[in-house]
């Protein structure tokens, strides 16, 4: 832990609290902040990225200033720190003048944003509480029970916890409860519960412990009078189910009765018999392949000949190649790229799904070919 | 080159009309300033090491890898400033060209050894070398410059040809270049009637694209100059970038559809069929726009990144519309969530979302959403594409493509 800050706890505190409480960027920090900052990179609390930029029209930018085109243009334009006016351009985006920043020295300031390290910082809370001999369970992400001395209580880390059933009065009235934030901002409450930012502990973890101490002794919440019973900032969160990650599916391939499915969407529908049949010819093609352990590279194509033979059987003479076999090909790949891009917003490409070799440029008819793409579909046995 | 002297003894080539009526330099003023010894010698010692070698090579016509000591060099280029002025009014070319604008057409014109000695960094030249040395080998590459720099600047509405005619045997970019482009440009100013005259200041052709750049006065104006009103006309630029095989244009000027008039006529001409070119239709589906706004919120993408976001919610009257706004590296995401108590999903309904900025290879781009039925299914989006330089705006397009499946047009084309 940097020794300065316990020196200088008052000026060194707020400027660590600040970083981390301030969600947004901060502009050509001063020594203070960036000694803060440093304090906060060396314990792993958080990650900086800094960018340069100049503003297109700063007064204080004396030999530039004739050359504005707009002097409302308040534009921050990013610069790379080993920009060479030799060869590099510099256009504001905003009111298209060309600038250049070294001849007429204008001012680069430095943005610097800070990427907080959740991680480090619940480590550092658990150990903090080890430290001051505190038993701790964790009971879901970012919510602890603890027991000291003094009895029980609950820590609701607000910017982790992703189960609101702890926030509710309900709750807050059964069980001691001191809220703790990291970023967040701790919304005002009609219930008098303990708080504290992590920000006013970091430079001195005695504090989490005399926190956690205090709200033992003090027990269970009261409700204030003419407040508003609602913790949350917005009463819509669903407090049966802790809110989950979307993930983003895979195409999902599903044969039955109705047709083919993608993702659940029916692209080939049972109507369509001549798709569905050269879909499932595919397929099987693409089994075979499979099953010998062919690298995607190596599956088959199947020309328009091998097509017809094989469709024969089922559907009888195919007079018509173009016809019977091409046009639904065509419409085939054609309305599974469109249909899924409608439905679902993926941006499926028209070969993403059945491939098809020898077009365009290509003359010789025996070199077409079609398969279900193995370089974008995963089967799995 | 043809030389031609005047006053002060400063020899100007290849001619004062050069410079200042195609590449519109005030000669006059840079004159004077080129009078002053002092100023000279500042020029000169302001240039670099790559540009002093560069300038003495080409005004000398030696070879830039001459062994010579650099403060020699200097000291002749120093003496023989008087000789140099036409370098000085390269040198005031430079001014604001771009360096892809520069190097493109360099790539074509200079020796790869003479290209490598002018690399700084990352595929990237020294503009000043390599003008030096264009202007050395052939001034009229400038004229190529100074327009396609222009390219690169301003914003074009995209055209197709609707149901194309198998190609002739002349390419059509062949065929434009022999091609009376004078008596077009005639029927031009009679149909808008205005009583200005359209000039083709330049023609050409680049990587795969026909490029066209005709002049002429537009609105009125006056200048000031010492004591004396000088009372003229703005110039106005039309600039036509063809597909080579004339199925496709891009269309930079104040008015794209009137000008679209040059265009339509070579294309007639050349397919002897009664053609012309329509508005670029490219149109998205909602979900594949809210895919893309969801996704480049959360900051998914490296490329891309959302940080303002511009729409209108149904809990608000009036059509009032809210804008938010975070720094480029900041996710605004969590501001989307935070704010959906009070004003909804906003995604959700992706009509109501006017416009978003984007930050992509350091640049900051726009997107604007145009719903275009009922339905609210089929989506147009434009960008502002006059904040990237040609190649990036290519680059741009297909990897929108590519990665979201979006199509998108330019945002001159939300003009009319």
């Amino acid at each position: 832990m940097g020794l300065k800050y316990c020196q200088k706890p008052g000026a060194a505190t707020n400027a660590v609290k600040a970083l981390m409480m301030h969600q947004g960027s901060w502009v050509d920090l001063n020594l203070e902040y960036q000694d803060a900052l440093m304090f906060l990179q060396e314990n792993q609390f958080a990650r900086q990225y800094s960018s340069l930029f100049v503003k297109c029209c700063n007064k204080k930018d004396v030999q530039d200033v004739n050359f504005v085109a707009n002097y409302d243009c308040r534009n921050r334009i990013y610069i790379d720190p080993d920009f060479d006016e030799d060869c590099d351009d510099l256009v504001c985006d905003n009111c298209g003048r060309y600038i250049l920043p070294t001849t007429h020295n204008k001012h680069r300031f430095t943005e610097t944003t800070v990427d907080l390290n959740y991680k480090a910082i619940t480590e550092f809370i658990e150990d903090s509480m080890r430290q001051h001999q505190i038993s701790f369970h964790q009971l879901s992400k970012g919510i602890y029970a603890v027991m000291s001395q003094h009895g029980i209580a609950t820590i609701v880390i607000m910017d982790l916890c992703d189960d609101y059933r702890y926030l509710t009065v309900d709750k807050l009235k059964a069980t001691p409860t001191l809220l703790l934030n990291i970023r967040d901002k701790l919304p005002k409450t009609g219930i008098e519960v303990q708080r504290i930012a992590v920000a006013d502990f970091i430079t001195m973890p005695e504090l989490l412990a005399d926190a956690i101490i205090k709200t033992c002794k003090l027990g269970v919440s009261e409700t204030l009078p003419n407040q508003s019973a609602s913790i949350l900032p917005f009463p819509n969160f669903n407090l049966a189910a802790p809110k989950q990650i979307v993930e983003e599916k895979y195409l999902e391939i599903k044969i039955n009765d109705a047709g083919v499915s993608i993702n659940n969407i029916l692209v080939i529908g049972k109507q369509a018999s001549s798709r569905l049949l050269i879909f499932r010819l595919l397929l099987e093609q693409y089994w075979q392949d499979f099953e010998v352990a062919k690298p995607p590279e190596q599956h088959s194509f199947l020309n328009m000949n091998q097509l017809s033979d094989l469709m024969e059987p089922h559907v009888g003479m195919i007079n018509d190649l173009e016809q019977q076999i091409r046009r639904p090909l065509n419409k085939m790949q054609k309305v599974i790229q469109e249909i899924l891009a409608k439905d679902l917003g993926l941006p499926v490409q028209r070969h993403d799904v059945i491939e098809t070799r020898g077009w365009p440029g290509c003359n010789n008819k025996q070199e077409f070919g079609y398969r279900l793409n193995p370089n974008t579909l995963l089967f799995r046995k | 080159m043809q030389a031609v002297a005047v006053k002060n003894n400063f020899h100007i080539t290849p001619n004062r009309r050069f410079w200042e009526y195609d590449l519109e330099l005030p000669i006059e003023r840079l004159m004077t300033e080129y009078s002053d010894v002092q100023s000279r010698q500042n020029w000169l010692e302001s240039l670099s090491g790559r540009q002093v070698t560069i300038l003495y090579a080409a005004s000398h016509d030696t070879h830039f890898a001459d062994e010579m000591p650099l403060a020699e060099i200097r000291k002749i280029l120093i003496e023989e400033s008087e000789q140099l002025f036409d370098y000085y009014l390269v040198n005031r070319f430079n001014h604001a060209k771009l360096e892809t604008a520069v190097s493109d057409i360099a790539k074509e014109i200079l020796s790869d050894e003479l290209l490598e000695f002018c690399l700084v960094k990352n595929n990237k030249y020294d503009k000043k070398s390599l003008l030096f040395a264009l202007f050395s080998k052939k001034p009229d590459a400038l004229k190529n410059i100074y327009h396609y720099d222009k390219i690169h600047k301003k914003g074009f509405a995209a055209f197709v040809l609707m149901n194309p005619p198998r190609q002739r045997e002349l390419n059509f970019a062949e065929y434009v270049l022999s091609s009376p482009i004078d008596k077009i440009l005639e029927k031009y100013d009679t149909s808008l009637g205005d009583g200005f005259e359209s000039k083709l200041q330049d023609l050409f052709l680049h990587n795969g694209r026909l490029y066209l750049f005709v002049r002429r006065a537009s609105d009125e104006d006056v200048l000031l100059n010492r004591d004396q009103l000088l009372h003229g006309y703005k110039p106005e630029w039309t600039i036509i970038d063809f597909a080579v095989n004339g199925n496709q244009v891009n269309i930079c000027a104040k008015c794209p559809q009137k000008s679209a008039f040059i265009a339509n006529e070579l294309i007639r001409n050349y397919f002897e069929k009664d053609l012309k070119f329509t508005d670029a239709a490219d149109v998205n589906f909602s979900k594949q726009v809210e895919r893309f706004i969801r996704h480049s919120a959360s900051h998914q993408t490296p490329e891309l990144k959302l940080f303002e976001i511009k729409f209108k919610s149904p809990y608000l009257h009036n059509n009032t519309e809210i804008i938010i706004s975070t720094c480029p590296h900041d996710s605004i995401a969590e501001d989307l969530q935070a704010i959906q108590g009070a004003v909804g999903d906003i995604l959700s309904d992706i009509a109501a979302v006017n416009s978003i900025k984007v930050l992509y290879q350091n640049k900051r781009i726009t997107l604007y959403f145009r719903c275009l039925d009922e339905e609210r299914d089929h989506i147009r989006i434009c960008y502002s594409e006059h904040v990237l330089d040609k190649n990036a705006r290519e680059a741009f397009k297909s990897w929108m493509r590519e990665t979201y499946g979006l199509k998108i047009l330019p945002k001159a084309r939300c003009c009319y």
